[in-house]
């Protein structure tokens, strides 16, 4: 019987096995494996997932739109930084871990989850606050939908990642 | 009811402490945390996190340390403290 070739790209979890590799073996000193800049970085992705959402409730439509794009990079360019900052293990499939990796990723996910929902019921809150026919019906711009779905979805993407750099400690020199 | 929801620990070490002679043992055979992580086919951190009893190993990963580094697991792992020497 033919042996399985290791598989270089992993489709469903976004990653391949060079990135993986690379970020879990690399021994370069960086502030991002310090518990400190790792929270400082969870904190700034918070808030500015926040901002997306709450940028609904600028009246004037131009400042709202070009306020909405540098908080769209924003977010992209911190969850870049904070799987780095995780060394991928949100993101890297089980062949790629050891035991003690896959249940520090397992346990991160669990308290993600839990916190999305949680957090859910802060974006049907939101929801409710604009809709037209509401109790509240808070007048704001139809392309509001737009910033809360964004927002929402980068809070689902981030999520994983900002909880293990959250609870991840300082890595210390081996 | 925030607390409940952090409160999941991060490893069983933090509920039940398991103790162990790794770096006595590894050193004795001159092996690096790198020869040995690469012997039992875990990333080389994870042996400082057990080292260091940051980690508690299942049962598989203490039976293969436990054979590169040629000791019986319960000389090698505890559930209570070793004495000093």
């Amino acid at each position: 019987m033919a042996e399985n070739k290791p598989r270089r790209i992993f489709w469903f979890e976004g990653v391949t096995r060079g990135e993986i590799e690379r970020s879990l073996n690399d021994t370069r000193p960086s502030a991002l494996r310090r518990q400190g800049p790792r929270r400082a970085l969870v904190a700034t992705t918070a808030v500015v997932i926040a901002a997306l959402a709450l940028a609904i409730f600028i009246p004037q439509v131009k400042v709202k739109t070009y306020t909405e794009l540098p908080l769209i990079a924003m977010c992209l360019v911190l969850y870049l930084n904070l799987r780095k900052s995780v060394r991928h293990l949100s993101d890297a499939p089980n062949e790629l871990l050891d035991e003690r990796q896959i249940a520090l990723r397992d346990a991160g996910y669990t308290v993600a989850y839990r916190l999305l929902a949680s957090l859910s019921l802060l974006y049907v809150g939101l929801i409710a606050l604009i809709t037209p026919d509401g109790a509240l019906a808070i007048h704001v711009h139809s392309s509001s939908w737009w910033n809360i779905l964004m927002s929402y979805l980068m809070l689902c993407g981030t999520l994983p990642s900002m909880v293990l750099a959250w609870r991840m400690q300082s890595e210390q020199m081996e | 009811m925030l607390h409940s929801i952090y409160a999941t620990p991060m490893s069983r070490t933090e509920e039940a402490p398991v103790y162990n002679r790794i770096a006595q043992a590894r050193a004795a055979l001159g092996l690096s945390r790198q020869d040995l992580a690469a012997a039992v086919g875990v990333h080389y951190q994870t042996i400082g996190y057990l080292e260091r009893g940051e980690y508690s190993p299942s049962l598989s990963l203490a039976l293969r340390i436990a054979q590169v580094l040629e000791q019986d697991v319960q000389t090698l792992f505890s559930i209570h403290p070793f004495p000093e020497n």
